[in-house]
């Protein structure tokens, strides 16, 4: 059972040593990641979930418990290249063209140029950036450098992808694009997704599975299987008009038959949407 | 000064005017007039061939070409420091402090003392000017180098931590380009600098020529206007120098994609 995951995790810790004492960060984290599964990991912030995320990638140590990936330490995964990263912020290199920028991972893991003009343009079709090769990052828009920094992260194809809070900086509207992009590519590559998030509505909308994770010291809350929403086939929404939280789930094909949302369920909404959300989630 | 001029020319009777006017056009003023330094400088840069000792273009060409290769290693020996510093920790600790102590160093007191002991091994020529050139500009190059070469921020860091690239790589393709910007902001200090430098050396090994040696005639003799028109003739140098490097810059950055 557990050979065939991609991710183990179990009872993990970490502590910061600041000069203010030790900061724990995650305590006793146990999660256990499927092939072909989106994750969220979704709470407020501080709740260690980009901590999680970087522990995975081998950019922080945990003081105590195991992780495995693919059956690797989080070091020996990282020294083949098991995973992409896509930070909060695009961080493309402001000096390098869209292409370049793509071509960053593959130069670095010494692909041949033609190979990397291959993989380039199948990339850049990916995130629908055909054309803005030659362009330098100032000139995109932010959610355009983003889809960059995401066929960066996928250009050397690895099997798992890792996301912190990759649509945070963007406006509401291109985010929920972008959120479709998402899922279809998803859909299309069959990656493995660890995707961190503080936003409710985009956890529900992306995820097959929602790890709900709480502060000081960070653990996780509750572990909901989206899958009971329905994987893939269903698009959720929570959309907050007035005091009102409404959740749609939303047949794709009905979406696209109707043409109009039409509301699933409708809960009621009085505490402060995060308790809201770990109640509804948890039931889910 | 004007007085005695006129005294000496037995010359009394003077209206105020006739004695502005002398203040304007003397031979040998403390303070030249603006159209006398002109009209040197038009003498000395067009009138006289170039081949002549008298023109400052042979002059220039003799402050050029030393502080242009002194640049050269300086700025090599800049940035060659700059990558050992950013990249060993301990010559960060014990390297840093020398550089720094060897600017409080007046380099009038230290020019000299260089020359001598060059010459003492026969090194003469281009090679010593050349020398306290780069001891001038090698110092901003250093400085800025290691501020651009840790300049990228975590997050660039991480990205290349994630794709496992070497330490090598991640220099070639994170690092050197960082440090772009900040390299051509102190070359053009440096080249400025190196021409001061030049120029201080040539004080003491005039008998090359160059603008310092110029300098050095010019006081010997009382001949301010000499003097001013060296200096000009040297800012402009210099002005050509840091337009020049600044063109190179915005060259450069354009094709790294600078707005």
């Amino acid at each position: 059972m557990a050979s065939s995951r991609v991710i183990d995790i179990a009872d993990l810790s970490l502590t910061f040593e600041t000069n203010d004492g030790p900061v724990h960060a995650l305590s006793n984290v146990s999660l256990g990641v499927e092939k072909g599964d989106f994750i969220s990991l979704i709470g407020p912030s501080g709740c260690g979930k980009t901590t999680l995320l970087r522990v995975i990638a081998d950019l922080e140590h945990p003081t105590d418990g195991s992780i495995s990936i693919h059956g690797m330490t989080p070091e020996e995964a990282r020294l083949k290249r098991a995973y992409g990263y896509v930070f909060q912020a695009p961080a493309l290199y402001p000096w390098r063209t869209i292409g370049k920028n793509i071509a960053l991972p593959l130069e670095i893991l010494g692909y041949s140029k033609e190979e990397r003009a291959e993989r380039v343009r199948k990339g850049l079709d990916l995130v629908n950036l055909t054309g803005f090769e030659n362009k330098f990052p100032w000139q995109l828009s932010g959610g355009m450098q983003q889809r960059a920094s995401i066929a960066r992260a996928l250009s050397f194809d690895p099997e798992l992808l890792l996301m912190d809070e990759p649509f945070g900086a963007l406006d509401e509207i291109v985010r929920d694009k972008l959120n479709e992009q998402l899922l279809r590519l998803w859909e299309k590559t069959q990656k493995t997704v660890v995707f961190v998030t503080h936003s409710i509505p985009e956890a529900v909308f992306l995820s097959t599975k929602i790890v709900v994770m709480s502060p000081r010291p960070g653990k996780i809350h509750g572990q909901s299987r989206a899958a009971r929403i329905a994987r893939g086939a269903f698009l959720c929404r929570l959309r907050v008009a007035h005091a009102d939280v409404t959740l749609v789930r939303q047949d794709s094909a009905c979406l696209r038959r109707l043409g109009d949302p039409r509301c699933v369920l409708v809960f009621g909404f009085d505490l402060s949407e995060w308790r809201y959300a770990t109640r509804c989630l948890r039931e889910c | 000064m004007q007085r005695d001029a006129f005294a000496n020319a037995n010359k009394t009777d003077y209206t105020l005017s006739e004695f502005i006017k002398g203040t304007w056009s003397q031979e040998r003023p403390k303070l030249p007039a603006p159209d006398q330094i002109l009209s040197e400088l038009y003498k000395t840069v067009i009138d006289t061939a170039p081949t002549s000792k008298r023109s400052l273009v042979f002059h220039g060409y003799v402050t050029l070409s030393a502080t242009l290769f002194g640049f050269l290693i300086g700025s090599a020996l800049g940035m060659i420091l700059a990558i050992l510093v950013v990249h060993v920790k301990s010559l960060d600790k014990s390297l840093m402090p020398w550089v720094v102590a060897s600017q409080t160093i007046p380099i009038i007191a230290l020019a000299p003392m260089i020359i001598v002991i060059m010459n003492q091994f026969d090194i003469t020529g281009l090679i010593p000017k050349s020398i306290i050139a780069a001891y001038l500009s090698f110092f901003p190059v250093t400085v800025g180098m290691v501020k651009g070469l840790r300049s990228p921020d975590p997050l660039q860091l991480d990205l290349m931590r994630t794709y496992s690239a070497s330490r090598v790589q991640t220099f070639f393709k994170l690092r050197i380009p960082a440090s772009v910007p900040f390299l051509f902001a102190s070359l053009k200090v440096g080249v400025a600098a190196s021409l001061v430098g030049t120029v201080v050396a040539e004080l003491t090994k005039s008998e090359d020529g160059g603008f310092g040696a110029r300098l050095l005639a010019g006081s010997y003799y009382g001949q301010t206007i000499q003097i001013w028109s060296a200096l000009f003739a040297a800012a402009a140098c210099a002005w050509a120098l840091v337009t020049l490097v600044g063109i190179l810059d915005r060259v450069v950055t354009k094709a790294m994609g600078a707005r």
